[in-house]
C-alpha cells in the first residue's frame, strides 16, 4: 500500500490551465474513483491555486494512470480539454513520503502562492471533510490529514510565518495603497459572496475602507455577507451603476464568462471622469476580460499577477520558511514512523500467536495425566500468560520504536529471522501447497 | 558669500538626492525621509544664499538668469515642502531634490550674461514679471515632476512587477491631486507673468509682443498649459494624459526660460 498524489498547482500550470480543472463539488468524482479496484481511499483538493488528488493505493502505477486519465476526462469539462502535452507538463506525481510531505507543506501554507496565507488550511479541511462525507477517506488518509492539521498548527504557533500573513486580500490591500492616497474615502465593490470575498472585505475594512457593496447572483447571500460588514447588497444587474461609484472592485464569482467586459469598464471609466479603478480578479475562471487591463485608468490584477508580488515576500520570509520546513520534516518523519509501526503489526501478531500456541501446548503437555483441577489450571494459565507477556513486551516495544527510525524495516527483517517467523510461514505455505497438491491428486 | 552658500545649498540638495535614491532603490523609508529633511536643510541654506545676494555690490538684478533660476529652484522646494502638509508626497523628493540641485548649482556657477536693456527703466514691471513668472515656473515644475512620477507609477502598476506593491513613490491619487493643484495655481501665476511681461514690453517699446524665442516659446507653453488645464478640469477623461501633457509642457516652458538669455 502506498500514498500517491497527482495534481497541478500555481508552480506548474498557468491560471488559464488551472481554471479549466477547477472542481466545485468533489463528491461525485470521489465516488467514481473509489469504484476503481486500484484506489482504496481518496481526497480531492481544488482551490484557486491547485487541483490535487491524493489516494491510498495498493497498485501505484495503475492508480497513477487512472488519475492521469481522470484529469483528462473526469475533471476537465467537455470542450475545455487540454492537449496531452499541456496536461503532462502541468501535472506532477508524488509517491509515498514525498506525497505526505507535500500535503503537510500545502496545509502549512509553505507551498502557497502567498506563503503563510491563512485560507489554505480551511480549504484543506474542507477537502478532507468532503472526502469523509463521501466515505472516500479511510484510516490511512484520515491519519495523514490529522497529522497535517497538527503540523499546520505547530507551524503557526512556532514560527512567525503566519504572524503577519500576507493573504491575497492583504496583497490586494497593499496594492490599493499604491493607487489611492487613503482608503478612508473610497468605495469598494465585491462581486461574489464566498469565503475569499469575505476575507477581502474584512481586510479592506481593517485598512479603513469607507463604503463597501456586495453584488452577487443570489442576492440573499450578498445580503447575509453585507449585513455582517455594514455593506449594502446588490444584484449583478446593477453592476454598471456600481462600477461607476466604486474605486476598488474585487471579483470572485463562479461562471464561464467574464462578468466585467472592456465595454462596461470603459463606459464606467468615462463616467468616473478620470478617477482610477483598481480591479482585483481572484475568480477561477477569471471574472474580468483580459482587455480591461489595457484600458487607461484601469489597474487589473488577477491571481497570477498577485503571485508575482507575493513571490517577493518569500525571500523576506526565508528564515521563517526554513523553520517551517524543519517542522514539516519532523512531522513527516513522525508520520513515516506511524506507517512503519503499522508494518510491525502483523509481525507482532505472529510472534504473540506463536508464543501463545507454545504456551498452550506446554500447559497441555504438563497437565495431561495429572489430577490438576480447574483452579490449578487457571492459576497456571494466568502465571504463564504473564510470563509470556513480560518476555514479549520488551522486544515488541523495541520493534515498534525501531520501526519509526530510518532502519526500521531492517530491524523488522532481523526480528522475523530471529524468531523464525518467515520459516514458519514458508513451512506453512509449503504445507498448504502440499495439501493442495494432495487435494488435486 | 552667495557663491559659497549656493554651493553648500547644492551639496545639501545633492545629499538629499542620494538619500532619496538609496531609500527608493533599497525600499528604505528612512532614506526617503532623510531626503526630505536634507531638502529642508537645503531650502534654509538656499534662503540665506538668496538673501545674501542683496549684500553684493552691485546687487544682482532679479532678471539675471542665475538669480532667477536660483529663485525658481528655491520656490519649488518651498512649495513642495508646504504641499507635504496637505498630501502624502514624500516620495516626490526623489525628483524634487535633483531639480533643486540643478537650479542651485546653475546659480553657484553664475552665468556671465548681460543684463537686459530696459530693466532699470521699468523696474516695477520687470520685477513683477520675473517674480510672477518664476513663481509660476516653480509651481509648474512641481506639476512636471508630479506628471513624470505619475507616468512612472502608472507604468510600474501596469507592468505588474513584484515591486508594484511597495514602491516608495507616492500613490497615483496623490500624484494626480498634486498635479491638479500645481497645474491650477501654476497656470494662474504663469498667465499673470505673461500679462505683466506684455505690459513691460509695452512700457519699453510701445508694442505688445516682442518677437523672439523666449516670448514665442512661452506663448506655446502657455497655450499647452491652457489646453491641459481645460481638459483636466472641464473634460477629465484620463489622468495619464494630463500627466503626459504637464511633463511635456514643462519641457517647453523650461526651454523658453533658458532661452530668455541663452538663445537669441
Amino acid at each position: 500500500m502506498k500514498l500517491l498524489l497527482v495534481g497541478m498547482s500555481h508552480r506548474t500550470a498557468s491560471l488559464e490551465v488551472r481554471e479549466r480543472f477547477a472542481v466545485e463539488d468533489p463528491t461525485p468524482l470521489l465516488a467514481k474513483w473509489l469504484q476503481e479496484p486500484c484506489i482504496e481511499e481518496a481526497v480531492l483538493l481544488s482551490t484557486c491555486n491547485r487541483v490535487e488528488v491524493l489516494v491510498w493505493t495498493a497498485e501505484p502505477e495503475a492508480a497513477r494512470l487512472r488519475l492521469r486519465s481522470a484529469f483528462e476526462h473526469d475533471i476537465a469539462p467537455d470542450g475545455m480539454r487540454s492537449g496531452t502535452a499541456e496536461l503532462d507538463s502541468a501535472l506532477y506525481t508524488l509517491h509515498g513520503m514525498a506525497a505526505a510531505r507535500h500535503v503537510f507543506r500545502v496545509a502549512c501554507a509553505v507551498d502557497s502562492m502567498v506563503v503563510g496565507e491563512p485560507q489554505i488550511l480551511g480549504q484543506v479541511k474542507d477537502a478532507y471533510r468532503a472526502a469523509v462525507d463521501a466515505e472516500a477517506c479511510g484510516p490511512m488518509l484520515g491519519r495523514l490529514y490529522q497529522r497535517a492539521f497538527a503540523t499546520a498548527k505547530r507551524v503557526r504557533n512556532e514560527t512567525r510565518i503566519a504572524e503577519r500573513p500576507v493573504s491575497v486580500a492583504r496583497v490586494a490591500a497593499e496594492l490599493a495603497q499604491q493607487i489611492f492616497e487613503s482608503l478612508e474615502d473610497k468605495q469598494a465593490l465585491l462581486v461574489g459572496a464566498g469565503e475569499m470575498i469575505e476575507l477581502a472585505l474584512e481586510t479592506l475594512r481593517r485598512g479603513g475602507l469607507a463604503t463597501a457593496r456586495v453584488a452577487n447572483r443570489t442576492p440573499a447571500r450578498a445580503a447575509a455577507l453585507a449585513a455582517r460588514f455594514e455593506a449594502s447588497a446588490h444584484g449583478l444587474d446593477e453592476l454598471d451603476d456600481l462600477l461607476e461609484k466604486s474605486d476598488v472592485v474585487l471579483t470572485c464569482i463562479g461562471g464561464d464568462r467574464p462578468i466585467l467586459t472592456s465595454e462596461n469598464v470603459a463606459a464606467a471609466l468615462r463616467r468616473r471622469r478620470g478617477r482610477a479603478l483598481f480591479v482585483i480578479d481572484i475568480g477561477v475562471p477569471r471574472n474580468v476580460a483580459a482587455a480591461v487591463a489595457g484600458l487607461d485608468g484601469a489597474y487589473v490584477y488577477d491571481l497570477d499577477d498577485l503571485k508575482v508580488i507575493a513571490e517577493s515576500n518569500v525571500a523576506e520570509r526565508r528564515a521563517e520558511l526554513d523553520l517551517a520546513e524543519s517542522i514539516v520534516e519532523e512531522e513527516q518523519q513522525r508520520f513515516e514512523g506511524w506507517l512503519g509501526a503499522l508494518a510491525a503489526v502483523p509481525t507482532i501478531r505472529e510472534l504473540r500467536g506463536r508464543a501463545e500456541s507454545i504456551r498452550q501446548r506446554e500447559i497441555d503437555r504438563a497437565l495431561s495425566g495429572t489430577s490438576a483441577g480447574t483452579t490449578e489450571r487457571d492459576r497456571i494459565e494466568s502465571i504463564t500468560r504473564a510470563i509470556v507477556n513480560k518476555i514479549l513486551h520488551e522486544p515488541t516495544s523495541r520493534l515498534r520504536a525501531e520501526l519509526e527510525g530510518a532502519e526500521g524495516l531492517a530491524h523488522l527483517e532481523s526480528a522475523r529471522a530471529l524468531f523464525g517467523l518467515d520459516e514458519e510461514r514458508s513451512d506453512g505455505a509449503r504445507g498448504a501447497d502440499s495439501d493442495s497438491e494432495e487435494d488435486d491428486g | 558669500m552667495e557663491f559659497d552658500l549656493h554651493t553648500w545649498t547644492a551639496m545639501a540638495y545633492l545629499a538629499a538626492t542620494a538619500a532619496a535614491a538609496v531609500g527608493m532603490a533599497g525600499r528604505i523609508p528612512r532614506g526617503v525621509e532623510a531626503g526630505v529633511v536634507l531638502v529642508g536643510v537645503g531650502a534654509l541654506l538656499h534662503a540665506f544664499a538668496i538673501w545674501g545676494l542683496h549684500a553684493e555690490d552691485p546687487v544682482p538684478q532679479l532678471t539675471d538668469l542665475p538669480f532667477a533660476v536660483s529663485l525658481m529652484a528655491w520656490l519649488s522646494v518651498v512649495t513642495y515642502l508646504a504641499m507635504l502638509l496637505l498630501f502624502r508626497g514624500r516620495g516626490m523628493v526623489v525628483a524634487v531634490a535633483p531639480l533643486a540641485f540643478s537650479g542651485a548649482i546653475f546659480a553657484s556657477f553664475g552665468f556671465d550674461v548681460d543684463v537686459r536693456q530696459g530693466v532699470d527703466d521699468h523696474p516695477f514691471w520687470s520685477h513683477l514679471h520675473v517674480l510672477l513668472a518664476s513663481a509660476g515656473l516653480s509651481v509648474l515644475s512641481l506639476a512636471g515632476v508630479a506628471g513624470l512620477l505619475y507616468l512612472v507609477r502608472d507604468r510600474q502598476l501596469k507592468s505588474k512587477r513584484k515591486s508594484s506593491g511597495r514602491s516608495g513613490l507616492p500613490s497615483l491619487e496623490t500624484l494626480d491631486r498634486v498635479l491638479a493643484v500645481t497645474l491650477a495655481f501654476g497656470f494662474l501665476l504663469l498667465t499673470a507673468g505673461l500679462a505683466t511681461g506684455v505690459l513691460w514690453v509695452n512700457a519699453l517699446t510701445g508694442g505688445f509682443w516682442p518677437s523672439g524665442w523666449h516670448a514665442n516659446a512661452t506663448f506655446v507653453a502657455w497655450l499647452t498649459y491652457a489646453a491641459i488645464v481645460g481638459v483636466r478640469f472641464w473634460r477629465p477623461r484620463s489622468a495619464r494624459s494630463a500627466a503626459s501633457g504637464a511633463t511635456a509642457a514643462f519641457g517647453i516652458l523650461l526651454a523658453a526660460v533658458i532661452g530668455v538669455q541663452v538663445l537669441p
